[in-house]
């Protein structure tokens, strides 16, 4: 039926991540911070694992619907 | 910033939390429906805000999370109020003055009158008191419609009336008639049409009466133009009043003095000051101005603003400074710009309705005194009117009487 419809496939698999130039990154869905701090960020995101590296990370909006992390983003890791 | 007005509005608390596990602390609360906001963590010790309704759910999750809990900040009306309970005198002041405020707003302070340049300011204001619009007014009680009436009625000059009360300002926008051109019937008596000075006529036009001189003539100073003594083609007379415009080559002369000697007044040292308070319109005045009549004087008005909102208090300040004569001596040079500068502003005035063809300038000292004669050749309307006496019957044969 996603076929049918042509649904993304990001939204099929409620994996959204989207990057605003260097400096935003918002994660859609449900995300748990496992460490926080300025330079490096880890979280939990589906059954991924993400660590964001950078300078003057800081959370700008939390909820259970996502995370958006502002600041200077250096490195985006999956794991 | 209606973000910054919401929180400041509900109340915040900026906390700080000890301990290992906040990031388990952070996304316990997140689920549970507690919005941290600005999280952040600097070794072991964990910052956020929360909004002061939801401070008192924290309490269970940071025992789960074995969290040490301190409060850093509370911001918010809620607080700052709680914080200057003690300040009652303060805030009933404070109160107090916005009340004021209020009050005063609701009442006409300042009456400003636009739009007009012949009809004066002083008359339209005037016709405003009359039908009761006048500083110290209740701004509500105002029937404008009727008062743009009355004060349109009143004064003969207006085409119209706009009156707009803006809080304690009253704006009287008017707009001026155009002046109706006078219609005044030109023949009541027999009138010829001579001379006013000699000249080579260079061009006629006649409205009415019987042409007697002619492009050409060379005319002497009360020499008949245009005679008022008409004949028809049936050979009948009859008088008008003759009406015409002769141009003609002139001379003319005007003469300029400019003394080389002048004394000049100027504002000297300060000798009063005089305040004057204008309090709801009823002036106050600290000082006997009779005394200093025959000084320079200036005035000077400070209105009181409570913010952009005029207050109806002003201080006018009047200045009375001593009078200086100073003597002035020009140098030829000087003297001789100061009569041509003189020389042409006359020529503005006294020659406005002439085409000056050509100016000789003759220039000589005398008695102290720079003299400029300057004789002119120009063209110049010499039709001047001159009533006749007659015995015989007038009948007026215009249209127009």
């Amino acid at each position: 039926m996603v076929k049918s419809l042509d649904v993304p496939t990001e939204i099929q698999s409620g994996f959204y991540i989207e990057l605003y130039s260097e400096k935003e990154i918002v994660l859609t869905g449900r995300v748990d911070v496992i460490e926080l701090g300025e330079s490096v960020l880890k979280l939990r995101y589906f059954e991924h694992r993400i660590e964001i590296c950078g300078e003057k990370l800081f959370i700008a909006a939390y909820t259970p619907d996502g995370i958006r992390i502002c600041g200077k983003i250096i490195k985006i890791e999956f794991s | 910033m209606f973000d910054n007005f919401l929180r400041y509005v509900t109340g915040t608390v900026d906390f700080c939390a000890e301990g290992a596990d906040s990031e388990g602390f952070l996304g316990f609360c997140i689920k549970n429906g507690i919005e941290i906001m600005n999280p952040r963590k600097t070794g072991y010790v964990f910052f956020g805000t929360v909004f002061a309704r939801d401070y008192k759910k924290l309490r269970k999750p940071a025992k789960k999370f074995g969290l040490k809990f301190k409060i850093i900040k509370k911001n918010g009306i809620y607080f700052s109020a709680r914080k200057n309970k003690n300040k009652i005198g303060f805030a009933a002041g404070m109160v107090f003055v916005v009340f004021i405020v209020f009050l005063l707003n609701q009442f006409i302070w300042e009456i400003d009158v636009s739009g007009n340049s012949e009809v004066n300011t002083e008359d339209i204001l005037a016709s405003a008191e009359k039908y009761g619009l006048f500083p110290g007014t209740f701004s509500g009680k105002h029937k404008t419609d009727t008062m743009e009436w009355f004060i349109l009625n009143e004064n003969e000059g207006l085409a119209s009336v706009e009156i707009n009360i803006q809080g304690s300002k009253a704006n009287i926008i008017v707009n001026e008639a155009l002046e109706k051109p006078e219609m005044v019937p030109d023949d009541d008596i027999p009138v010829n049409i001579i001379a006013s000075r000699y000249g080579v006529i260079e061009r006629m036009e006649v409205f009415d009466g019987q042409k007697i001189a002619k492009t050409g003539d060379a005319v002497m100073k009360g020499d008949l133009l245009v005679s008022a003594v008409f004949e028809d083609r049936h050979k009948k007379l009859t008088l008008k009043h003759a009406r015409a415009k002769v141009i003609a080559r002139t001379d003319y002369i005007l003469d300029v003095e400019f003394p080389l000697e002048q004394k000049l007044t100027e504002k000297g040292k300060l000798r009063k000051n005089i305040y004057d308070f204008e309090i709801l319109g009823i002036n106050f005045s600290f000082g006997n101005k009779e005394k200093y009549k025959d000084c320079i004087i200036q005035t000077e008005e400070k209105q009181l603003m409570f913010f952009w909102i005029k207050l109806p208090f002003k201080l006018i300040t009047t200045r009375f400074y001593s009078v200086k004569e100073k003597g002035i001596t020009y140098n030829f040079e000087q003297a001789k710009d100061g009569a041509y500068a003189l020389l042409s502003e006359k020529e503005k005035t006294e020659m406005k309705d002439m085409e000056i063809i050509s100016r000789k300038v003759t220039e000589k000292v005398k008695n102290n005194k720079y003299i400029l004669k300057a004789e002119y050749i120009c063209l110049m309307d010499i039709a001047e009117e001159q009533p006749i006496e007659s015995d015989t019957p007038w009948e007026n044969t215009d249209d127009m009487s």
